[in-house]
């Protein structure tokens, strides 16, 4: 028999998961709502990516799940800017240039290869 | 006497009249609205052409010629870049299935008018289907030759594989489509990619363990050692919380750090994926372009290449 707190612990990282799983599934969850329009506006868009971060992550873990997600995320909080301008395409958005990164350029390589004719 | 000038004159008004409105009738035939329309279509006023082309059709449905007149048609359209409206007419050619230049012709301009649009998998659909129905080898060599086309228009924008199939289908073209088309430089230039500096994901993620390493395994030192930087500082956070006792915040920061450890890691996978789909586009872009046009005056098919050595 499991002790009771293995039990307990079991139960939240099954429950943290499963809410993980509903909230992150919707189309625009409100965690990424709330950022978007209450921290960022405030704070200012300084993101050099297009697009930025938050909704790159929003998009991330709609598509991939919150595991995935959070890592993927991760990942690009570390690259924004700097040397992924040595590698992408640029845009210009609202007369910017920001570096072109969608989830798609970080995920491209998971898919299997195009059967040969 | 004046009765008698008066009704010559009225006479030769009459006859005059007469020969005045016989000289003003005209009746067009289909032989000479084509010419019009073909007139126009040679001046490159496509717009009026492509209306007189319709006028053709209208008042001469039975015009021996219709197959060129719907061709051109499309070929108006084609190059008023209404590539929707084009790829719908050459496809009416194609459905109609006469054996004749014309619905090759359409087979080949529906390909580029999809290509246009953006839309490369359709504009390969009708090459393969076409190449099922074709016999014969220069047709053959063609459609392989622009089907290796669309394949590296789609390495160019980092599409995977596209290189191997552009290969693929450049080594079925016969030795004297080779010549033709130049596919052997192609080739080439495929090898020349394919032999630039890569950076092999695996080991790039084995980098990574050491945060940072994986990074800087794919020449991206600033984020290296940013990586770096914040995993050491979020480590090291974790462990003091957990030495003072605040298991809780160990968590929470343990939590975060798990993020961006797992993160490098995939980061530097997809850093080497990205360096290497990088490289080709850059080889591709710098060494190769390919346009081509129909020219009808002359009544062939011109491919210009640019390669540079």
């Amino acid at each position: 028999m499991l002790p009771r707190n293995k039990i307990i612990l079991i139960f939240t990282i099954f429950f943290i998961f499963f809410f993980c799983e509903t909230l992150f599934a919707q189309d625009q969850n409100f965690l990424f709502r709330f950022y978007q329009e209450h921290i960022s506006v405030v704070d200012g868009n300084r993101c050099s990516m297009y697009p930025s971060c938050s909704r790159y992550a929003s998009r991330v873990f709609k598509k991939h799940g919150p595991v995935i997600g959070w890592i993927m995320t991760c990942d690009r909080l570390v690259r924004c800017g700097r040397d992924e301008s040595n590698i992408s395409m640029k845009v210009i958005v609202n007369h910017q240039e920001l570096i072109y990164d969608p989830v798609g350029a970080n995920d491209f390589w998971w898919f299997k290869k195009e059967k040969k004719e | 006497m004046n009765f008698r000038y008066s009704y010559i004159l009225i006479l030769i008004i009459i006859l005059n009249q007469n020969s005045f409105a016989q000289e003003k009738q005209l009746i067009i035939t289909s032989g000479m609205q084509y010419e019009y329309a073909q007139k126009l279509f040679n001046e490159k006023d496509y717009e009026t052409a492509m209306v007189e082309f319709k006028r053709l059709i209208h008042f001469f449905p039975d015009y021996e010629h219709k197959d060129q007149v719907e061709f051109n048609i499309g070929i108006c359209l084609f190059n008023l870049k209404k590539y929707h409206d084009a790829a719908r007419v050459f496809n009416e050619i194609i459905i109609n299935g006469k054996e004749n230049d014309f619905t090759k012709e359409a087979c080949f301009f529906q390909s580029r008018a999809f290509m246009n649009l953006g839309n490369n998998g359709y504009a390969q659909i009708v090459l393969q289907n076409y190449l099922k129905l074709v016999e014969d080898r220069e047709t053959k060599d063609r459609i392989y030759f622009n089907l290796a086309k669309i394949h590296l228009t789609e390495a160019r924008n980092g599409k995977p594989d596209s290189l191997i199939l552009a290969r693929e289908y450049l080594s079925k073209i016969s030795r004297s489509g080779a010549n033709q088309y130049n596919s052997d430089q192609y080739l080439d230039l495929i090898i020349k990619v394919e032999d630039a500096p890569k950076k092999n994901p695996g080991a790039a993620g084995l980098f990574a363990i050491i945060p940072g390493g994986g990074f800087l395994y794919c020449e991206r030192y600033h984020d290296a050692l940013v990586t770096f930087l914040l995993n050491a500082g979020l480590i090291f956070a974790a462990y003091e919380a957990y030495d003072h006792d605040n298991k809780a915040l160990a968590g929470v920061i343990g939590f975060v750090e798990t993020g961006f450890y797992t993160g490098n890691i995939y980061g530097s996978i997809s850093s080497a994926h990205k360096y290497n789909r990088a490289q080709t586009i850059k080889i591709l872009n710098q060494d190769f372009s390919i346009s081509s046009k129909f020219d009808l005056e002359r009544k062939g098919y011109e491919l210009s290449f640019n390669y540079k050595f």
